[in-house]
């Protein structure tokens, strides 16, 4: 045990939650010098949760659609637009995208309840100023990078016993583990009016540690579309069809004896981006071997892929390989999540502040039973998840909103708390909260609008700490006001790019045959209005539904009436 | 119209008498909306390990699988869906036809000779669409012509079956027996007996005659369905494809009142499906890949059946499996206690698809692509009636 951080110890915000959990993100220094803040909260209740991962639902006509932007495009100009309209399109992403429901993770996380939890935010300077090579956060890509400072953040758990931080004495030797990251930059702008500082979400991704492995009963591994994709291979005999295989590679699976087993960018736990990444992954694979068609023609042209031997399949699923996988780009600023990380090692580089929470280690009201599965808990856990990624990209650290979807014109909006992940002034922090409410409407209302209804929303989004929702349907006859809580805190431990195998193999076949089809569609124009083709052969047989004969009465068919309820709907 | 507010009972209802009425009763639902047999009131079970199925309801059983048609997914379906698109929707459609023929004969027994006279008497009654039929097969009706429709009878979706392509998110009707010259060769069945089955489908089907359907008025085209943009796809495709057959064959099914496809209020029905969809597709079944164990119909799929090119080229003089005329439900082969299918072992077995080995490009001959238990089919489309995870003993074919 050893003395050495500055300690600020005494706020006790246990009427925070009550106002659903303004805590640290609500004390947002400016990013101007290095200082580097710990924000360490005592063990809270956290409840059982249950890991609602993405699935596609990709549908013939969104394949024929896309199929045609990329066969109607062909010399690739401007076609990342189009796919991109396509994608963000509210039609197109609320059917093809949603959230798991029979399928769903079901994650001990009441086991973690004991356990300390911190939010650590380390500001730096102009790294070209700063540069030292014995300094975590500076390094030579950063040194040129256009960043002038940056602000990063981390949450996650602590694995051991801490010490007594109350009383400024720390256990050097307790583990961190780090659950998320976000880098925040201050990019410089030039223009007639001199230089301008602009504030930029550089980086964000959640980590999946292998502690998950240990307090599920369920085998986890990667949902992300690159490791989707590897369960997509050729067919053993040979043809050149993709089609999807219960082949998985072992390294993307969860494992508990690893420090950290892959990393999420939150882009991809946002619907569009996600499904974005594999579609324009597929229009370059289709452009690259419609490409190499050509350069096979050359009998002395070594390097054509098509003399090599592969055919379509192989040359376009190794393209697809190397288009879907996404780096870590944040790992070129400050610790790595993968290395161990201890007190000591913070106490060494950062020197930081901190400041002791104690939000109660019991809750103060009941939330949702996460494990019964219905169509509000998969979508309160869907706006909970990727409500936060979307938040971060947006530089907002906690929004606390009311929606009525019923509402037109973006009238059913009303903000009560919103908090930026750094300080911003009145006027930009509504402008980002009313484009993340666009955003929302986008990509997570329209799914909760398309797969049920309309709906009203009560939301607390906060990225470092609790999220809760409580959501009502419209076409639902009760109406509850019991929240649904995730704790964001834990951030990769409970991203939807996290999934059982059983989601990983669906969600597999299904992008195994959307790439074929939109792969292998090429000219097929035939395309008809719904009942629209009458043939002469029934000119004297009307379709208008009034000369439809009269249900007759006997058999099962009077069966089936007594047997019907008073609900109207049921009358045939 | 009927005012229907829609809730999640609504669509639960929906779907049960959907499955109640195109099953003829065959099937029925027990109080946590888990299908049963009618008869027996056994829940039925499909996949492996087998599991029973329920409707689409608010709040999903665990331990079931799902049919709900709202919340559609490329790739591989549950045996479930499978179930419902392929065994129940395209079978029972057929299944219509053979009752159509099975009376249509009895009347052609009965009179004999239907000759033009008493048509015109007949016209008055209410089955003249009947007489129709009974007077083109009227010369080939004896006993052995019952025998001939029970070879149809064993797969009826080999002689009309709903054939979902993907690639135009539309229904094509497709008949096998009509269309493929070699179909005859490995069924027991006369060549005049075939004419006047084929004539008295397509009369049924609204085609007049075997001359009007060479010269272009081809099945496919003529019952080409598409759904509207705002219904999943394939559920669009198939209903709306289904209202058109029964506005077309519901006249000929007087004569057995379970058959007829109520269509008063289906197209009710219709106009709500987006309404539906709203409000249940957000429970998506999640389908995992299963390795085909002994017994299962995949394995049945690979092994057991043999090629079409090794069927007998004779007529095969073998008894008929029954004397008897299947019932209705004989039709709807899975169930937890095997198979109830008629299907007269002597027979030459079910020809396979022919496989495509063309790559990029789609099949030249107007074969299709579709996907069913993550295993590309590829050929005519004549057999995607099979499906895999099947319970063991379960044939693959209806």
């Amino acid at each position: 045990m050893v003395h050495g951080f500055t300690n600020q110890f005494g706020r006790d915000n246990l009427s925070n939650i009550v106002n659903y959990g303004a805590d640290a993100t609500a004390f947002m220094p400016t990013l101007n010098g290095r200082r580097a803040t710990l924000y360490l909260y005592k063990p809270r209740t956290l409840h059982q949760q249950n890991i609602r991962s993405l699935t596609y639902a990709f549908t013939d006509d969104f394949a024929e659609r896309t199929a045609r932007v990329i066969n109607d495009d062909k010399n690739t100009s401007g076609i990342n637009a189009k796919l991109t309209n396509l994608v963000t399109n509210s039609d197109s992403i609320s059917s093809i995208v949603k959230p798991t429901t029979t399928g769903s993770a079901l994650i001990n996380l009441n086991h973690m309840s004991h356990l300390w939890s911190f939010l650590f935010i380390v500001d730096n300077e102009t790294p070209m100023n700063t540069f030292d090579s014995t300094d975590m956060n500076s390094g030579p890509s950063a040194k040129l990078s256009m960043l002038y400072n940056n602000r990063v953040y981390y949450c996650g758990f602590v694995l051991d016993d801490p010490g007594f931080p109350e009383r400024n004495i720390y256990n050097d030797n307790a583990r961190l583990m780090i659950t998320h990251k976000t880098v925040v930059g201050q990019a410089a702008s030039f223009g007639p009016s001199g230089q301008n500082a602009m504030i930029d979400v550089q980086a964000s991704n959640d980590y999946v540690p292998g502690v998950l492995g240990s307090i599920t009963s369920t085998e986890l591994s990667s949902n992300k579309p690159e490791s989707i994709f590897k369960t997509v291979t050729l067919e053993s005999d040979g043809d050149d069809n993709l089609t999807a295989m219960s082949l998985f590679n072992s390294n993307e699976r969860v494992d508990k004896n690893k420090q950290v087993c892959f990393h999420v960018p939150d882009a991809l736990t946002v619907p569009s981006s996600n499904v974005g990444t594999i579609v324009k992954a597929i229009s370059r694979g289709v452009d690259f071997v419609r490409g190499e068609s050509f350069a096979g023609t050359l009998s002395h042209d070594r390097m054509a892929a098509r003399n090599i031997g592969p055919g379509y399949g192989e040359m376009l699923q190794e393209h697809l390989h190397q288009t879907l996988a996404i780096p870590d780009t944040s790992g070129y600023i400050g610790l790595k999540p993968e290395s161990v990380i201890t007190f000591g090692i913070l106490k060494e580089h950062y020197h930081p502040q901190v400041d002791v929470y104690d939000i109660g280690a019991t809750g103060l009201f009941s939330v949702l039973d996460q494990r019964q599965n219905n169509a509000r808990n998969m979508l309160s856990s869907f706006i909970a998840t990727v409500g936060t990624s979307i938040m971060t990209s947006f530089g907002l650290a906690q929004l606390s909103f009311t929606y009525d979807s019923s509402i037109p014109f973006g009238e059913g909006v009303h903000f009560h708390i919103t908090t930026g992940m750094v300080p911003y002034s009145d006027h930009e922090k509504l402008e980002r909260c009313r484009a993340v409410i666009k955003r929302f409407e986008r990509e997570i209302f329209s799914i909760c609008l398309k797969n049920r209804g309309d709906f009203h929303l009560v939301a607390n989004l906060n990225v470092g700490n609790f999220s809760r929702v409580i959501l009502n349907f419209y076409c639902d006859d009760e109406r509850i006001d019991t929240p649904y809580e995730v704790p964001t805190i834990a951030g990769g431990m409970l991203s939807n790019q996290t999934a059982p195998l059983a989601v990983v193999s669906h969600n597999g076949a299904s992008m195994g045959a959307f790439i074929d089809r939109v792969s292998k569609v090429n000219n097929n124009e035939v395309l008809l209005e719904a009942g629209a083709y009458v043939s002469s052969a029934f000119n004297n047989r009307s379709l208008l539904d009034d000369r439809i004969p009269e249900p007759p009465r006997g058999g099962g068919i009077s069966s089936l009436i007594s047997n019907m309820n008073n609900d109207t709907s049921s009358a045939w | 119209m009927t005012t229907i507010k829609v809730t999640d009972e609504s669509v639960t209802n929906f779907l049960k008498e959907f499955i109640a009425q195109i099953s003829m009763d065959h099937y029925a639902f027990d109080a946590d909306d888990y299908i049963v047999e009618a008869s027996t009131n056994k829940r039925l079970t499909l996949g492996t390990p087998a599991k029973p199925i329920y409707v689409y309801r608010k709040n999903p059983h665990d331990d079931g699988m799902v049919i709900n048609p709202f919340a559609e997914v490329m790739g591989r379906m549950s045996p479930a869906m499978v179930w419902f698109y392929n065994k129940l929707i395209s079978s029972m459609v057929a299944v219509r036809f053979i009752i159509i023929l099975r009376e249509c004969a009895n009347i052609a027994e009965k009179q004999k000779v239907v000759t033009a006279k008493k048509k015109n008497e007949a016209a008055g009654s209410s089955l003249p669409e009947l007489l129709d039929i009974a007077s083109i097969i009227a010369d080939v009706v004896d006993d052995k012509f019952k025998e001939e429709l029970l070879v149809l009878a064993n797969s009826p979706t080999e002689m009309i079956d709903l054939v979902y392509d993907p690639t135009i998110c539309s229904i094509n009707v497709k008949s096998e027996m009509i269309d493929e010259p070699r179909w005859i060769k490995s069924k027991n069945i006369r060549v005049k007996s075939l004419d006047k089955i084929k004539l008295a489908v397509l009369r049924i089907l609204g085609v007049k005659s075997m001359d009007d359907y060479n010269n272009g008025l081809k099945l496919a085209e003529l019952y080409r369905t598409r759904g509207p943009d705002d219904v999943p796809p394939r559920l669009g495709a198939y209903l709306y494809a289904l209202k058109k057959i029964f506005l077309q064959i519901n006249p000929y099914l007087k004569i057995e009142p379970e058959a007829i496809f109520n269509l008063h209020e289906f197209v009710t029905h219709l106009g709500l499906l987006p309404n539906y969809r709203t409000i249940a597709s957000w429970h998506l079944d999640i389908v995992a890949k299963q390795a085909p164990s002994p017994g299962s119909s995949a394995s049945v799929l690979t092994s057991s059946v043999a090629p079409a090119k090794s069927a007998p080229t004779n007529t095969n003089t073998a008894p008929s499996p029954t004397s008897s005329w299947p019932s209705i439900s004989s039709s709807l082969a899975p169930t937890p206690s095997g198979n109830q299918v008629y299907r007269n072992p002597n027979l030459a077995p079910d020809p396979q698809p022919v496989r495509y080995n063309t790559g990029y490009d789609r099949p030249s001959n107007g074969g299709y692509y579709d996907r069913v238990g993550g295993q590309q089919q590829q050929g005519t489309g004549y057999y995607d009636t099979r499906g895999p995870g099947l319970p063991p003993g379960i044939p693959d074919y209806i």
